[in-house]
């Protein structure tokens, strides 16, 4: 029996249901999904990142684009998600957009902090290529029971930032979340920890949808679940490495 | 010492792991050099 079949994953773009409901309209096309495929597609988009990346990185003034693809990212993953079969223009405006956002982001806490930009790069990428290598050794494999763990740790997670946002309308929040204290700290540490985790899902998501041999365009939205928890990722981090300069 | 530095400790310590791992799955799948074989009567 195919080991991913019974599959769980945190991210709500990829899920099993997904490939069922791609695999009833592809019988009979000859292109399927492949991770050599994928591998393409997340380069380019992350390319496609970094180059936007860039423009509000080096211009502070271009605050108003930053807003601009905040919204442009939101409706293209909606879209996305929505309807996989036009992941192929929606990834790419998805990174674009996020982009924008990603390098006025980081320009703020680059002006508080010198060089956090730069160092929380690395670590996505460090964090990236190791979880894909343990991966691909097979020293962490994406059971049933981790699935669980790291679907219920993100639901919580992402109940409490609702939670917190619903708050942040009355004047008050959950004070862990931007707290510089050892307690906050520890919440961003395990933020990112499980943020890191959601990546195991997404390499578990692609090794099925090749292996059953999913539709071409599933590449693209494969693409788009890993840019989404890589974005997860590095803002978690840019916290966290915020919070740890902050007690200096 | 930087403690932002310690946030590449597990990053680390999980490639090492992983190279480890690839290394000693590697090794079980090595052809022996000699093979030693029961030869039975009239083969």
């Amino acid at each position: 029996m195919n080991r991913h079949l019974s599959m769980r994953t945190a991210n709500p773009a990829l899920q099993s249901e997904t490939f069922k409901k791609s695999m009833t309209g592809s019988m009979g096309t000859s292109e399927v999904m492949t991770i050599n495929g994928v591998v393409n597609k997340t380069g380019l988009a992350l390319l496609l990142l970094i180059i936007s990346a860039s423009v509000t990185w080096s211009d502070p003034t271009l605050s108003g684009l930053a807003m601009l693809g905040f919204v442009v990212g939101l409706v293209a993953a909606i879209a996305t998600i929505f309807k996989p079969t036009i992941a192929n223009v929606t990834v790419p405006v998805y990174a674009i957009s996020q982009g924008l956002v990603l390098g006025a982001i980081s320009r703020v806490f680059e002006m508080q902090y010198p060089g956090i930009a730069v160092q929380a790069i690395f670590l996505t990428f460090g964090t990236l290529g190791s979880l894909l290598l343990a991966y691909m050794s097979g020293l962490i494999k994406a059971t049933e029971n981790f699935k669980l763990g790291v679907f219920a740790a993100t639901g919580a997670i992402g109940v409490l930032y609702l939670i917190n946002f619903v708050m942040s309308f009355f004047g008050t929040g959950i004070g862990v979340i931007h707290s510089s204290s050892p307690m906050g700290i520890l919440f961003s540490l395990g933020v990112v920890v499980i943020a890191a985790l959601n990546l195991v899902l997404d390499f578990d998501f692609i090794e099925e949808g090749a292996e059953i041999g999913a539709p071409k365009y599933m590449e693209w939205y494969a693409t788009f679940g890993l840019l989404v928890t890589l974005i997860w990722l590095y803002i978690e981090i840019l916290r966290l490495l915020s919070k740890l300069n902050s007690r200096r | 010492m930087d403690i932002e530095l310690l946030l590449w400790l597990p990053i680390v310590l999980l490639t090492l792991a992983s190279i480890i791992k690839i290394f000693n799955k590697n090794k079980g799948n090595r052809k022996p050099w000699i093979r030693i074989e029961e030869i039975k009567e009239n083969e």
